[in-house]
């Protein structure tokens, strides 16, 4: 059962972490949903990592409001990995091969880099509040 | 920039800074500021109105419209979603919320801006 107590990952600085994993949520959702209505044949390779990109920002965002730590690492790691990858492929691929724009092209350049400073500081953040949890059973036991 | 995206600009960095000193006294907003958030967020959906407007009325054929009026719905969305989402917290958490959310506005701007000019 997640505690949605003082020392979820939801609370303090969290909050600011999760309204930054909504706000991409939302900007993700709007580009792919936006890419795939309008123009899906266009690129599909990118239409599809922006569709990807999106759904793990939701639920990236759902987890740490929520205090799911399991989930919540698993999607910010996918996040890390995510941004990397497409990062360097688009740095490595010729314009003509990755027709359009995803929320992880250049590593988020388009986006000031947030996309690839963020992954960290949810690494970070999870870890703290793993710990802190821990240090808290400890004394209660 | 249209003026009311410049005047609303200069709030937003107002806000921005006091929210700063918000943080570092490790103090709740209050009433005044909260107010002024207020006065931008019309501002912010006056925007939008004009910005629907513009972007049928005025905008080249090389525009794409529906990602301009995401960009006015989001800009305008920001702030209100920030504060009730920050109102659970009443510490440097819930405050910080805020000063994104007033960030955010700037940046929309400049997106707007390069969608319109055709090249986003």
């Amino acid at each position: 059962m997640p505690d949605r107590g003082s020392a979820g990952t939801g609370r303090g600085f969290g909050r600011v972490l999760v309204f930054v994993y909504g706000v991409f949520a939302f900007a993700a959702t709007g580009r792919s949903t936006l890419q795939l209505t309008t123009k899906a044949s266009d690129a599909p390779l990118p239409y599809t990592l922006s569709a990807v990109a999106a759904v793990i920002y939701i639920v990236a965002t759902f987890a740490l409001a929520t205090n799911r730590r399991r989930l919540a690492l698993v999607t910010v790691g996918i996040e890390l990995v995510g941004v990397l990858t497409v990062g360097l492929l688009t740095s490595a691929l010729e314009p003509q091969d990755f027709q359009d724009t995803t929320v992880w092209s250049d590593f988020g350049a388009g986006y000031g880099f947030v996309p690839l400073v963020l992954p960290f500081v949810g690494l970070w953040w999870l870890w703290r509040q793993g710990r802190r949890e821990a240090i808290v059973t400890e004394e209660s036991a | 920039m249209i003026p009311l995206q410049i005047a609303l600009t200069a709030l937003c960095l107002i806000s921005a800074l006091w929210l700063v000193v918000l943080i570092v006294r490790d103090r709740t907003p209050d009433h005044l500021l909260l107010n002024l958030m207020a006065v931008i967020e019309v501002g912010l959906v006056v925007h939008l109105v004009l910005g629907i407007v513009r972007v049928f009325t005025e905008a080249k054929v090389d525009v794409a419209e529906w990602e301009y009026i995401g960009y006015l719905i989001g800009a305008a969305l920001f702030i209100p979603v920030g504060v009730v989402w920050s109102s659970g917290e009443k510490t440097r958490g819930g405050t910080g919320v805020l000063l994104v959310t007033v960030l955010l506005v700037p940046f929309m701007f400049v997106r707007l801006a390069d969608i319109w000019a055709g090249g986003a």
